[in-house]
């Protein structure tokens, strides 16, 4: 791999177009947990992978293409929600009405959170706690890389990953879930 | 409900997993989308050739070092790129700016870790410029960025953008940038030189009056000796195409440095005229300054000295850039630049420090941590239009972003002086309800001569980090009934205080309501007191679609307002439009 990157950083094509099939999964993985829609998961996927080829002469060390590849797919994502956003409505789906009925006649104590639900709470956060918590809590990336792959001091993101959880946590009180 | 890690992994998983049933159609329609090669700054394929190619660095440096001169060919559009043999073998390197804007790689490497060192700079940068929703800070509106491929720049506009790129961008003293305008090329390159864009003038202002685009223009400005007397100026309003010149010293952009003497007035041939005065970085005693000026076309019917169809407005000069020599892999630490459009000798601050950086606080406990601030430069109280009084700290929560939270993310105090010293002191009085870290997000200070310091230390990595760690702290709500609320009719204000981690009702809290004007500018309110089992009510007896906020503090009745000299704690404090519900 190491060496797909290097050839790729010298402009070769080839390269990259392996290290496209290789990547794109990992990388719409990562957007479809941060956007939680397939359009927008390919858009940021296509967005990041098109990007990254264009700023691969910026990348000055191998060992560090995932991390940078990383930082580059949040930020396809962040421009992906802000186009939606841009022309975005709410929309009360049929299905959330039912959950939020349901919500309602289930036991406060039993109850566990509903795909919906957690999905309305979690599509309220910025992105930035979007990606956080989908690093850190998907991928599994310890603090040190989350860190890396955001591009912010590690006591940053532990601080912001602390937020994070609590500002999910308010999300899903919203949904009545506190 | 708090979700543990496991059904939190199990939620984003979901969400992961959902779609995408064949990767390999994603590759490929990802594959077909890629340039053949990548966008690659003219700079970097000879910063990596710089290690391996040895001996042909040197060729390089020759390269690099004459791309960044100015260039000094005469001629309108003449390309005075080398062709000599030290440098027949490479490709032809366009120089910023007379041939090229700066590509979004180098604008970033241009504005380094610290843009706000670079405030003042005015370049042109071909990058495209996204919307976003309309975002405001403190005293702007911008709804523009720069997404570069590790940080996203805000760019603050004032005039119409909706035109095709390169852009005239100027760094504010924050770090963001101000769009000056769209800038149109040369038919050779970007900047025009003056016989060129004289050429040009008659016909933009015959097709394209009062064209909102600028122009790099390559010349030399040059001012009269004196001031100039100025008798003839109209109105805008009356005439939107005249140009007032204003009075001063006049100044025209000359192709050479054409000296004027004292007392002439008479325009230099082949001159473009710009504003008396303009705001240029002369030199005493130096009567010229050669340079790229931006400017853009203006329809003149009367100005003093001016030249028909030769006068154009003055937005700035352009900074001049060194862009990265061979050999070198990271962007220089940016100092400041100062430039035509420099703030200038405006107050700086040489430190900010918090009395504390962290403490514990439960239920009503609060702690006053005093923000102090060194300045350089006569800072003056300075009362503001909002009703404010800079200087003016603000600390905000680090990643608050729940508008529903009654414990605010963001306060703002005006500061005090300490007597006989450059120190001015904020006072915050903080709960357990502000539990997290903090840090200052804005700082703003005025001298006597109205220049303004206005930055946010946090986003430079100047502000020290206070975290809260606070518990069991007091929360709030508030609803209305009936909902909405009917306009002439009485309006019930009620709700809860508990305690925020067991839910268990405060008894005895004094709950502060407050109508209209009262919810943002200060002032007094009327108050309940919390019962038994935490609710408060209070009727509003008419109500007439005003916002309402109810909030608890330490000095119950007032509003806790920027310019209180006393600190007050916040305990929680919501509003609402009781009619938009």
């Amino acid at each position: 791999m190491r060496e797909l990157i290097e050839q790729a950083c010298q402009g070769d094509r080839a390269a990259y177009e392996q290290i496209v099939r290789r990547k794109v999964e990992t990388v719409y993985r990562t957007a479809r947990a941060i956007l939680g829609n397939d359009a927008d998961a390919e858009d940021a996927t296509q967005e990041a992978l098109i990007g990254a080829w264009r700023q691969i002469g910026s990348l000055r060390d191998a060992d560090r293409f995932d991390a940078w590849l990383g930082r580059i797919t949040v930020n396809a994502c962040r421009m992906v929600l802000r186009r939606r956003r841009s022309g975005a409505v709410v929309d009360l789906t049929e299905a959330s009405a039912t959950d939020l009925t349901d919500r309602r006649t289930s036991g406060f104590e039993n109850r566990t959170v509903s795909s919906n639900a957690f999905d309305r709470a979690f599509d309220r956060l910025p992105v930035e706690q979007r990606a956080i918590l989908v690093l850190h809590h998907r991928d599994e990336l310890p603090v040190t890389d989350v860190a890396a792959r955001l591009g912010i001091p590690e006591g940053t993101a532990k601080s912001r990953l602390h937020a994070a959880r609590n500002a999910l946590d308010r999300s899903l009180a919203r949904e009545g879930l506190r | 409900m708090t979700l543990d890690d496991r059904s939190l992994r199990e939620h984003l998983d979901r969400r992961a997993t959902a779609g995408l049933t064949n990767p390999d159609d994603l590759a490929e329609s990802v594959i077909a989308g890629l340039p053949a090669t990548p966008r690659v700054s003219w700079w970097q394929p000879l910063v990596r050739g710089s290690r391996s190619l040895g001996a042909a660095a040197a060729v390089v440096a020759v390269v690099v070092a004459i791309a960044v001169l100015p260039r000094t060919g005469p001629g309108p559009g003449a390309s005075s790129l080398p062709t000599g043999t030290d440098t027949a073998s490479t490709p032809p390197v366009a120089a910023y700016p007379a041939d090229r804007p700066l590509t979004l790689d180098e604008l970033n490497w241009y504005l380094g870790p610290g843009p706000h060192l670079r405030a003042g700079a005015v370049v042109v940068a071909d990058v495209e410029l996204s919307r976003r929703g309309l975002a405001c800070d403190d005293r702007y509106c911008g709804d523009m960025e720069v997404n570069f491929p590790d940080r996203t720049i805000t760019v603050y506009n004032w005039d119409n953008p909706d035109l095709p790129g390169p852009y005239a961008l100027l760094v504010k003293p924050e770090g963001d940038l101000e769009l000056v305008a769209a800038v149109r090329a040369a038919s050779t390159g970007l900047a025009w030189t003056l016989p060129e864009y004289l050429a040009e003038l008659p016909d933009i202002n015959a097709t394209d009056r009062l064209t909102s685009q600028a122009f790099v223009v390559e010349a030399t400005a040059v001012r009269m000796g004196g001031s100039a007397f100025c008798p003839v100026s109209s109105p805008r309003a009356t005439s939107p195409t005249t140009f007032d010149v204003g009075c001063g010293r006049a100044a025209w952009l000359a192709p050479d440095g054409t000296v004027i003497g004292s007392g002439s007035i008479s325009a230099p041939d082949g001159s473009l005229r710009i504003q008396n005065d303009s705001e240029l970085p002369w030199v005493e005693g130096v009567p010229s300054l050669a340079g790229h000026f931006l400017v853009r076309p203006l329809g003149v019917d009367d100005c003093f000295l001016c030249v028909p169809g030769a006068t154009s407005e003055f937005l700035g000069m352009l900074t001049p850039v060194e862009l990265p020599t061979p050999g070198a892999t990271d962007g220089p630490v940016p100092t400041a630049t100062p430039t035509a459009t420099d703030p200038g000798e405006g107050p700086t601050f040489t430190d900010l420090t918090f009395s504390t950086n962290a403490v514990a606080l439960t239920g009503f406990e609060t702690a006053d941590i005093n923000v102090t601030a060194t300045f350089e430069g006569d800072v003056i109280p300075y009362g503001q239009m909002d009703g404010s009084t800079t200087p003016l700290v603000c600390l905000q929560k680090v990643g608050a972003t729940d508008p529903l939270d009654p414990h605010s993310s963001m306060i703002a105090r005006t500061m005090l002086q300490v007597e006989g010293t450059n120190q001015w002191v904020a006072s915050f009085r903080l709960t357990a309800g502000d539990s997290g870290q903090w840090e200052a997000t804005c700082l703003i200070a005025f001298d006597e001569a109205s220049r303004e310091l206005n930055l946010d230390p946090a986003h430079t990595g100047m502000s020290p980090v206070l975290e809260i760690i606070g518990t069991h702290a007091p929360t709030q709500t508030m609803e209305f009934k009936p909902t909405p609320a009917e306009i002439g009719q009485p309006l019930e204000v009620f709700g809860m205080v508990t305690d925020a981690d067991t839910g268990e009702p405060l008894e005895g809290v004094v709950v502060t309501i407050g109508i209209d004007h009262v919810c943002a500018e200060g002032g007094g309110g009327n108050t309940v007191t919390t019962g038994a089992n935490g609710g408060y009510t209070y009727v509003i007896p008419v109500a007439d679609g005003s916002a309402v906020c109810t909030w608890i503090t330490d000095l119950p009745g007032i509003f806790p307002g920027v310019n209180a000299q006393d600190p007050i704690a916040v305990y929680g404090m919501l509003f609402a439009h009781p009619t938009d519900l």
